[in-house]
């Protein structure tokens, strides 16, 4: 029950922190993906299924305060989030750094094609001009600081691991 | 062996845990103790912001406003645009013979404790919502009467705005020229707005100041909307076109209005 409670109370610093500090910086940096990072390295790193639901609650979020792209955005992290499960399952091992990346980056990519694939489906019919060059920048930008976050995690992971492990959202550090 | 059991029962028990605890979490009382914590961070930012666009000024666009004489243009502006409603309000008050009565309303001091970081739209949540009489297609200014964005949804204590800029947002206007021209801007998820259904006849030119039209039952008329940069005319069409550029960023401001109309009057 404890590791519910500090799971919930840690997305929730974590949305904090990235919808009301970091968007409200300047672009580069309010393309920060600091949820997603955190869920992806929680998965693929550090075994815990927790940041999965990290994932699907930041879909749940997005699509309450319509902070999302498309509505459906909860549709959208789940069908990403099985795309997470498969590739960290399938093709990547946690052990590595390249293998943590790769996963991360290539799951940002899908979740950013799911979501501009629901929105022209949405919006077939509709003569609505597309901000292509600005949505390029900005996935540019989200994917390097999406590199520099895992970067940064994957070498802090004792530290982090510990942490977590005394927080109890992390079960154990064998795989480490 | 009944600790595994225990423990697994509770790591399978975890997700539909966390889930509920989410849902009530959002549906109770929390985001008005998580605001506390989200009220500084957004002002930290957007401090943050005002610093890095002091350091590095835009290059491009805003072309306006990056006049030596930025200030006091965006001060005529404002003038020029409460000069119009007051002259027209006037011209209401002395045809009707008294019967109009100023339309008053009231503002909902707010501010924003989250921002979307989506590149095309300009979506934010005030921390006052439905509670202080906010609606859905209320009008949120900022400062001095610019009108920067919508409300799209309410909630209790908090309220979803979406920007003019934004794609699909549509605001009715007019124009200041000598034709009171009324058109519709609409975003399109840029920095710059499309003026649409202008007849062909219509004289309008660069420059020429847009503002609230009050043919929206809940934004009043005369809130600066921004400035016609670019006038498109093609005679095929029935229509012209004219490109607007707010003459304010609203990424730049934690603190907005939002404007309850007493539509009962």
């Amino acid at each position: 029950m404890i590791r519910v409670f500090v799971s919930a109370l840690v997305f929730l610093l974590l949305v904090a922190l990235e919808f009301s500090f970091f968007n409200s910086l300047p672009l580069p940096f309010f393309s920060v993906p600091l949820i997603f990072a955190c869920g992806l390295y929680f998965f693929q790193h550090l075994g815990s299924s927790v940041g999965l639901w990290w994932l699907l609650a930041l879909g749940i979020y997005l699509d309450f305060y319509h902070l999302g792209l498309v509505f459906g955005e909860t549709f959208i992290y789940g069908v990403t989030v099985l795309f997470v499960i498969l590739l960290g399952r399938r093709l990547f091992t946690n052990r590595s750094f390249y293998g943590v990346v790769g996963n991360a980056v290539l799951s940002l990519w899908f979740l950013h094609l799911v979501q501009f694939t629901w929105f022209f489906i949405g919006t077939f019919n509709q003569d609505i001009p597309f901000p292509w060059w600005s949505t390029f920048i900005f996935v540019f930008w989200q994917t390097v600081f999406l590199f520099l976050l895992i970067t940064i995690l994957f070498f802090l992971a004792r530290r982090v691991s510990l942490f977590f492990h005394r927080l109890l959202i992390v079960p154990n550090r064998e795989n480490l | 062996m009944w600790q595994q059991n225990y423990r697994r029962f509770f790591i399978w028990l975890l997700p539909p845990l966390v889930l509920i605890i989410l849902v009530l979490l959002f549906l109770s009382l929390l985001p008005n103790g998580l605001a506390l914590f989200e009220r500084p961070l957004s002002s930290a930012g957007g401090w943050l912001e005002r610093q890095w666009i002091a350091i590095f000024p835009a290059k491009e666009g805003k072309t306006y406003c990056a006049t030596s004489d930025s200030e006091l243009l965006m001060a005529l502006a404002v003038d020029q645009s409460e000069f119009e409603a007051l002259k027209m309000e006037n011209e209401n008050l002395h045809l009707q013979l008294g019967f109009f009565e100023r339309q008053s309303f009231e503002y909902v001091p707010a501010r924003i404790i989250k921002r979307s970081s989506l590149p095309t739209d300009d979506v934010f949540v005030i921390d006052h919502g439905a509670d202080d009489g906010i609606a859905i297609g209320s009008a949120v200014i900022v400062a001095d009467g610019h009108l920067i964005g919508k409300v799209i949804e309410v909630k209790g204590q908090s309220a979803v705005v979406q920007s003019i800029l934004g794609r699909n947002t549509e605001v009715a206007v007019s124009l200041l020229n000598s034709s009171r021209t009324i058109g519709l801007s609409e975003g399109s998820g840029g920095a710059l707005l499309s003026l649409l259904f202008i007849p062909q006849d219509e004289n309008i030119a660069v420059n020429d100041l847009v503002v609230t039209s009050g043919l929206e039952e809940t934004i009043p008329p005369g809130l600066v909307v921004g400035v016609v940069t670019g006038v498109e005319r093609d005679q095929a069409a029935p229509f012209q076109t004219a490109t607007v550029e707010p003459l304010i960023d609203s990424r730049q401001f934690n603190t907005v209005s939002v404007i309850i109309l007493e539509t009962d009057l």
